[in-house]
């Protein structure tokens, strides 16, 4: 595994790719030496079998090679393809293309090459050129089938001559030389002999035929002649020179078989040309035999050429597909293995290109993804602890909703109540199902409860915080609510809707009211008692003096009568004041000039006290209102007395008229000391007052025509000092 | 319809390549007439080469080029339910060269490569005949062969394979093939059988 490891590594070495192609242009060039060397050899060394040999095999291997580096791959594609390996197709299209354009090149020009070549080896054989060295050879040829023929029939003639002579009687024997002699001048013959058998027996030699020696026939030319009737010899030592006939000698009395010889020489230079003529011939027939061989020794060297170029070719191109298509596999894969969850995934390839970038910002996106995925995984713990802790929170928040005596109910912006607690509910008279999740317009439709809407409304509009005490007639029963309105607001500081809450004063209004009455009937007592004290001791007086009988009895009853007079009076104005207060008159409402009404109250002030300006802040929108004009005037008489009789010169009190979202707005202020907040609760009850005098009804009067016309007042602090009393007045 | 017309292409395709081959083997050379002789402690072989000698042959031998026709032997041991084994091989060569000047034919006759015999013909059927007329040639030397089948081959059946190659050829020009003829079977003997 390591070694492979090693050869991949090795494999993908730029040094190791220049020397594979190095080493192909050694093999190349050595190609080309081979040919080049080819076409300089003879045409003898054409046929050299080593060269062929080697050329063959290497282009056999080269096939070999080609074939499985092909079948290789191809048969990986096609697995490849078999199992939907991602890119496995663009790989065979670049493989497809690759060896597609290295290949049709290649072949073309080999295909061309070849066709060349084999026209040019064909015109080799030219049927001008054979027919002529065909010619030649057939007269080369002709010319010694006339010498053979020459020499036979010189042969058979002699023959005949010899044909008497016994060669087994030695006269006869001594007399042949001479006798063949004769036959070798009358025939023009170059050598003439006679064998017995195989054996010499007798042989002339012409002087000037140019042979050294009489020629020495082999044996089986010998027995050839004898045994065919005839043999025709071109020893190979005469180099074509010399012509040997033999033919036996069938007349002839021997005791072996005589074979007579007739030998014939070729001028030199005739046979010189002769034999150039033939081998000439000879040679082109060779050649044109072995054309295949010739075509295959030119066409082998250009083939294994072709070879390489395909195998480097196509290696190139599987190279660069590979190259191409693992990096993009192995991106496909990681891209698939992300997709089922594993972050792990690293694309291990080495690519120095654009696909190397591609590579290491998909490795560096992985492990951003990994990295946001384990802090998403941390937050998502925290997310969930802290929804467990909302949760929990909210649980509690719910519980104490439910379980405060306040009425709670939020609403959002567009009016939809969110919640609505317990108490709300029962403080409503109404089911949480017909609360929460409806709009308030809807859920409050009825008279009584729309003013808890109008409260909400005007809430919304003045976007601050409403607190108004609320009296609404809940199944024929009347019940006060202190409603404070305040907003809700997201972490953006948007208001994201309102929460009323209610506060049911009830039964605690009925409880201070029982105790003011309380209070106002001790206090009614304590000042019932009052005079009574100075008239029982003034009758008590007038007794002491009428039993005295003193002489100032008269004007002790004087005195004693004036004391009691004052005092009765005095109690028939507090008896007339809490007589009025309780026969307040209902509202009669009408449309009034509000500025008038306040101009015409606050001239009654003018001057009243020295250093203490009263002004006027009229509202043009607020000029006219629907109001009971007198007792209007009697709540700003009442809070005017009040006001300036607070007041220290140098100071200020000024009446201001407001309109605002269907609301009329009073507002009278000044600039004294201003009122304590324990006292402020009570203001408006009966006969609570803070100046230690006077009946204490004010107040509680101005409280009830405001209430008698649906508003409500309220005291607070003015700033930088005093007291502002606020009366708001529906205008509807 | 189409399927009838592919059956009817088809068979006109198989007709043509059996009718081709018919022909072919018609002019292909045959070994025929082997014989085996057993005598004088050798295995000798008779065989005639009949279509050998065809223009191409003629041409080359005409060229002055050597022209070989290789005869290969093997002598087998008959089995009847396996293959038959082989016990020895042999070649027997018969190379013959013209030359054009002297028009003489040289054949060279070589047994397992050594030469046994060297010829000089004239004539062209006297060199079809030395060259395709193997007549009682000692090819298996049954002193050499019988240490290896002391045991079994006097009485087994033997039997001796032949063939003939004529020479070689080029297919696509590039890839070397051989002419030969088919194998050919002698008929089954012992080597205690008489002559």
């Amino acid at each position: 595994m390591d070694l492979y490891r090693q050869l991949a590594k090795h494999r993908k070495d730029a040094r190791w790719i220049i020397g594979g192609f190095t080493v192909l242009l050694l093999v190349l060039t050595a190609i080309y030496y081979l040919i080049q060397r080819n076409r300089d050899l003879p045409s003898g060394l054409v046929t050299e079998k080593l060269l062929l040999f080697v050329l063959l095999y290497v282009n056999v291997v080269l096939i070999l090679t080609i074939i499985f580096v092909f079948g290789r791959n191809v048969f990986k594609l096609v697995i490849e393809r078999q199992h939907g390996i991602l890119g496995s197709r663009f790989k065979t299209k670049l493989l497809v293309t690759f060896v597609g354009l290295a290949l049709v090149p290649v072949l073309l020009l080999f295909f061309v090459a070849s066709d060349l070549l084999q026209g040019s080896i064909d015109r080799w054989f030219d049927t001008d050129l054979e027919e002529v060295l065909q010619q030649g050879n057939a007269v080369a040829q002709s010319m010694l089938d006339h010498v053979e023929q020459d020499s036979l029939l010189a042969a058979s003639l002699i023959r005949r001559d010899l044909e008497e002579i016994n060669l087994g009687r030695a006269i006869q024997r001594n007399q042949l030389g001479a006798r063949l002699q004769r036959l070798l001048n009358e025939y023009r013959l170059d050598y003439l002999a006679i064998y017995a058998g195989t054996d010499f027996l007798q042989a002339v030699l012409r002087p000037d035929s140019g042979l050294a020696v009489p020629p020495e026939p082999d044996r089986r030319f010998l027995l050839e002649a004898q045994s065919a009737g005839e043999a025709i010899r071109l020893p190979p030592t005469y180099d074509g020179r010399l012509l040997l006939a033999a033919v036996p000698l069938t007349g002839v009395s021997s005791a072996e078989s005589p074979v007579l010889v007739v030998g014939t020489t070729i001028e030199p230079d005739v046979a010189a040309q002769r034999k150039r003529l033939v081998e000439t011939y000879q040679g082109h027939q060779q050649l044109k035999v072995q054309r295949s061989e010739l075509l295959a020794s030119y066409l082998l060297p250009f083939l294994m050429m072709t070879l390489f170029l395909i195998l480097a070719s196509s290696w190139v191109g599987l190279y660069l597909a590979n190259r191409v298509t693992v990096p993009i596999q192995a991106l496909a894969e990681g891209t698939r293995r992300i997709s089922q969850g594993d972050l792990e995934t690293r694309v291990d390839v080495e690519a120095g290109d654009e696909l190397g970038v591609l590579v290491d910002s998909f490795n560096r996106m992985t492990a951003e993804l990994k990295a946001n995925k384990e802090l998403l995984e941390r937050s998502n713990k925290e997310l969930v602890a802290t929804n467990k802790r909302l949760d929990e929170e909210r649980a509690l928040i719910a519980a104490v909703h439910e379980s405060v005596a306040a009425g709670v109910i939020s609403v959002d912006p567009e009016g939809t109540i969110l919640t609505c607690n317990r108490a709300a509910c029962e403080m409503l008279g109404q089911d949480e199902e017909a609360l929460r999740g409806r709009s308030i317009t809807a859920a409050w439709a009825d008279p009584e409860r729309h003013k808890l809407l109008d409260l909400l409304q005007e809430a919304m509009q003045w976007r601050g915080r409403v607190t108004r005490e609320i009296r609404l007639l809940l199944d024929g029963f009347w019940k006060v609510f202190e409603v404070k309105i305040t907003s809700m607001r997201d972490a953006s500081g948007e208001v994201s809707g309102r929460v009323m809450v209610l506060e049911e004063l009830t039964e605690l209004i009925k409880a201070k009211q029982l105790a003011a009455w309380r209070d106002a009937a001790r206090k009614i007592a304590h000042e019932i008692k009052n005079p009574l004290t100075p008239i029982r001791l003034s009758a008590e007086r007038m007794l002491r003096k009428h039993e005295g009988g003193g002489a100032d009895l008269g004007r002790s009853i004087e005195e004693g009568v004036e004391i009691i007079k004052r005092e009765v009076s005095s109690m028939e104005v507090m008896v007339d004041e809490f007589s009025r207060f309780a026969r307040m008159p209902q509202p009669q409402p009408t449309e009034i000039d509000l500025g008038e009404l306040v101009s015409e109250t606050t001239r009654l002030y003018e001057g009243i006290k020295q250093g203490v300006e009263v002004e006027t802040a009229l509202d043009p929108a607020a000029r006219t209102a629907r109001l009971d004009g007198e007792l209007m005037k009697r709540v700003l008489i009442n809070l005017l007395d009040n006001a300036i009789e607070a007041t220290e010169p140098p100071g200020e009190v000024t009446i201001s008229t407001s309109r605002r979202d269907g609301t009329l707005e009073i507002a009278v202020s000044d600039t004294g000391s201003g009122i304590p907040d324990d006292a402020k609760e009570k203001l408006f009850l009966p006969h609570f007052s803070t100046k230690g005098r006077g009946t204490g009804l004010g107040l509680a009067i101005v409280h009830r025509i405001v209430s008698e016309h649906h508003g409500t007042i309220q005291a607070d602090d003015n700033r930088p000092r005093g007291t502002v009393f606020t009366i708001r007045l529906p205008l509807e | 319809m189409r399927r009838r017309r592919r059956i009817g292409w088809s068979t006109v395709l198989v007709a043509w390549l059996v009718a081709s081959a018919v022909a072919a083997d018609e002019d292909r050379p045959t070994l025929d007439h082997l014989q085996v002789a057993i005598g004088n402690q050798q295995i000798a072989i008779s065989a005639e080469l009949d279509n050998a000698f065809d223009d191409e042959l003629r041409e080359r031998l005409a060229s002055g080029l050597p022209t070989e026709l290789t005869y290969r032997f093997a002598l087998y041991k008959d089995r009847k339910r396996w293959f038959d084994g082989e016990l020895a091989k042999s070649t027997y060569q018969v190379i013959a060269m013209y030359n054009a000047v002297s028009r003489e034919y040289l054949v060279n006759f070589k047994h397992d490569g050594k030469l046994t015999e060297t010829r000089v013909v004239r004539d062209l059927v006297e060199l079809e005949r030395a060259m395709t007329a193997l007549d009682r040639v000692p090819v298996f030397d049954l002193m050499d062969l019988r240490p290896k089948v002391q045991n079994t081959a006097e009485q087994s059946r033997l039997l001796v394979r032949a063939r003939a190659e004529l020479g070689s050829d080029r297919w696509l020009f590039v890839f070397p093939t051989k002419t030969t003829t088919d194998w050919v079977r002698s008929r089954k003997f012992r080597l205690n059988d008489t002559p």
